[in-house]
């Protein structure tokens, strides 16, 4: 008996709780039934590329202005999925490759002109705070895609190609290289709103790889509801 | 030993329980006794069990519910609050006042300076 009446106290507690937890379903509806389930925006982005010892021994940062947009389907008032599309501006950065040069043992620096350009899509989940209000704070997470263009220009020490003592030199034609990849994302920041379905959105997402930070990009757009 | 044990847990469940349910059934008298000294077209702050909060104005007060409208964005119909929803219920503090709509816009122009600024740092290059 003694053994048994806790159990049967625990039973009660559980069974009250439950009840209690059925009972927190609130009757109160802050969301008119017709509550739009669809956004979309337009954003311009500060967008910082890291990539670590691709062109030297040290990091390079890429600093690229990047325009997009975002297309969100709301399945709850706080739970939304999105999916984004971006592309970049350009940014440059050069390298030195030394070089033999066929028959001589003369080694020759080469200049190699890195432009670089990136392009995301990406779909995720948000957690949006507050319910039909005029400010909504969110977090998010989600997977992007990125295809980076880079396109190489090679140029030789200036003089170098006119002098007649130069043995051969390769003919080093443009080259495009485009590389493909996939990285999960962590974000947060803002939606305010201006009229019932117009508003300013704002975000900082950070983009991650088996390196660390990949890419840490400022976001500012506007967008709406419908 | 072990029967005190028992004992022990037994009593401290059942005065939790009790607790709890005495909580619950005092609440909803003391809502009601608060709005109905309230004047209608007071602005409230509420919070409900289910943690949602927000503001509303008092339209009018019954005997199991208050007549809220809430001030949201998108209009909503007025919502009848049961008193037992109500974990807490104050007069709304009164709206900002003209200091923090400067600072406001004085936060955001400085925002959009520098977003401009980080986007043309962005497009020109190093």
């Amino acid at each position: 008996m003694i053994r048994l009446c806790p159990a049967i106290v625990v039973a009660t507690c559980l069974t009250a709780s439950i009840s209690s937890a059925q009972e927190r379903t609130s009757s109160v509806a802050l969301l008119p039934p017709s509550a739009p389930r669809w956004d979309i925006s337009a954003y311009v982005t500060w967008l910082g590329e890291r990539r670590p010892n691709d062109f030297g021994p040290w990091d390079q940062w890429f600093n690229l202005a990047s325009g997009g947009g975002i297309v969100g389907y709301y399945w709850t008032s706080h739970f939304k999925t999105e999916f984004d599309l971006s592309s970049s501006s350009q940014d440059e950065t050069y390298s030195f490759e030394p070089i033999a040069l066929p028959g001589s043992p003369t080694i020759l620096p080469l200049q190699r002109d890195h432009d670089f350009r990136v392009t995301t899509a990406s779909a995720g989940v948000i957690g949006q705070f507050f319910e039909n209000a005029w400010f909504h704070p969110f977090v998010s997470a989600g997977v992007e895609l990125v295809r980076e263009r880079e396109h190489i220009e090679t140029s030789l020490p200036i003089g170098l190609s006119r002098d007649p003592r130069t043995p051969f030199i390769p003919d080093f034609q443009p080259e495009t290289r485009e590389r493909y990849g996939a990285r999960p994302y962590l974000a947060t920041g803002f939606k305010a709103y201006v009229s019932e379905r117009a508003f300013i959105r704002t975000d900082i997402r950070t983009s991650w790889s088996s390196d660390g930070l990949a890419a840490l990009a400022w976001r500012s757009g506007v967008g709406v509801d419908f | 030993m072990r029967k005190t044990i028992h004992v022990a847990t037994t009593v401290m469940l059942v005065v939790l329980v009790a607790a709890q349910s005495a909580i619950a059934q005092t609440a909803p008298d003391v809502w009601r006794s608060f709005a109905e000294r309230l004047d209608v077209g007071t602005e409230l702050t509420v919070r409900l069990n289910d943690g949602r909060s927000f503001r509303a104005t008092l339209v009018g007060v019954q005997t199991d519910a208050m007549l809220l409208q809430p001030k949201t964005r998108i209009p909503v119909a007025i919502q009848s609050v049961p008193y037992e929803e109500i974990v807490r219920l104050e007069r709304a503090k009164p709206a900002a006042g003209v200091g923090k709509a400067v600072a406001i816009g004085v936060a955001t122009g400085v925002g959009t300076f520098f977003g401009i600024l980080a986007l043309l740092y962005g497009l020109v290059g190093d």
